[in-house]
């Protein structure tokens, strides 16, 4: 038995290294790559920030916003309803029972007197 | 004998929740079919027909909170209370709803999410004082004093709303003004959307803010049991 767990943990010790080991970051998995082509854009991306020239035109699909849009409210407005609909069930419940429990309270005190 | 009154959901939250059903598909029609794409910022304008009457909603709201409180500093009845919680908490939602939905049109028409813009700052102000206000009655079970601060505060908020409507009157802004008479208008057929979409946010806001209202006094009920309990001595021998 002491020899699998010395196993074990030998096991454990080799797999940290070797993931310590293997070469981090997308770079360099692409430079690990056969042949060791590495996309310059990406590979610059990481080590300068450039400013743009001209005017930067970013293209946001409306349809997207849009769709975005709709779900959220109709996402919130269901949240809502169903919170007060739990809300609702909830205190339902709690008078009930307040209201049996305080029904039998007032039953056995009656019972008591009597036998008194 | 008295007839107890079942505490479930009454004839006028049956009628307006009918009237969204059968207002909502038609509302959904007049905006995706029957109202044309705006020119110049394309199908993401259609976000304007949620987004303005979501803000006209949160008005309503916020005023219901606002009138009920002051009634509430007069009278001390509870049930204003009642009213003008749930008038908050419905006003607060749909203040998230245009302060999520009008960053994602801003991001197309302006190129940003968000911008200082008066019309925007007041009504995040705005936002964050109801917002103070569920959060002032959320500790424990509020309390009488609890309850006037609240109220207070809540004719503070509403103070801010003409600060929102005038804003991009007064302090020229970013926002756009088509529907306050300052721009250049709707066209017929968007005018018949937003109208629709109008009374298809009044009759929801007031039905919320009934069902809401409806579980607060329910809460309430269930403070005075306990409470009447407690004094009588009757819970003090239960499991």
């Amino acid at each position: 038995m002491k020899l699998l767990y010395k196993f074990i943990y030998l096991f454990q010790i080799v797999t940290l290294f070797c993931t310590l080991l293997q070469p981090a970051g997308p770079a360099a998995a692409q430079s690990a790559q056969p042949g060791g082509q590495i996309d310059e854009r990406n590979e610059r991306r990481f080590r300068v920030f450039e400013a743009v020239e001209g005017m930067q035109v970013e293209e946001v699909s409306g349809a997207k916003l849009l769709l975005v849009a709709y779900t959220i409210f109709w996402l919130l407005l269901f949240v809502y309803i169903i919170r007060i609909a739990r809300l609702q069930a909830k205190t339902r419940g709690e008078i009930e029972r307040l209201q049996k429990m305080l029904a039998s309270v007032q039953e056995r005190r009656v019972e008591e007197d009597q036998r008194e | 004998m008295k007839k107890e009154r079942k505490p479930g959901l009454s004839k006028t939250v049956f009628a307006l929740s009918l009237f969204c059903s059968l207002v909502l598909p038609l509302s959904l029609y007049a905006i995706f079919v029957y109202a044309p794409i705006e020119k110049s910022m394309g199908v993401v304008q259609k976000i304007f027909y949620f987004h303005v009457p979501s803000a006209y909603a949160m008005y309503i709201a916020f005023i219901s909170c606002a009138v009920c409180s002051s009634v509430y500093l007069v009278k001390r009845e509870p049930r204003w209370d009642a009213v003008s919680a749930a008038s908050a908490e419905v006003g607060a939602l749909f203040c998230i709803m245009v302060l999520m939905t009008g960053p994602l049109w801003a991001r197309k028409a302006w190129g940003v999410y968000w911008t200082w813009d008066p019309r925007l700052t007041t009504t995040l102000l705005t936002g964050l004082i109801f917002f103070s206000y569920l959060v002032l009655r959320s500790f424990g079970e509020a309390g009488e004093v609890e309850r006037r601060f609240a109220a207070g505060l809540a004719i503070l908020g509403a103070l801010n709303l003409p600060l929102i409507h005038y804003s991009v009157q007064r302090w020229r802004g970013t926002h756009p003004s088509v529907i306050t008479g300052q721009g250049g208008g709707l066209d017929a057929r968007m005018l018949v959307a937003l109208s629709i979409a109008f009374i298809f946010f009044s009759a929801l806001v007031i039905l919320l803010i009934l069902v809401r209202t409806h579980t607060e006094l329910m809460r309430q009920r269930l403070r005075t049991i306990e409470a009447e309990a407690t004094d009588r001595g009757l819970l003090e021998n239960l499991p």
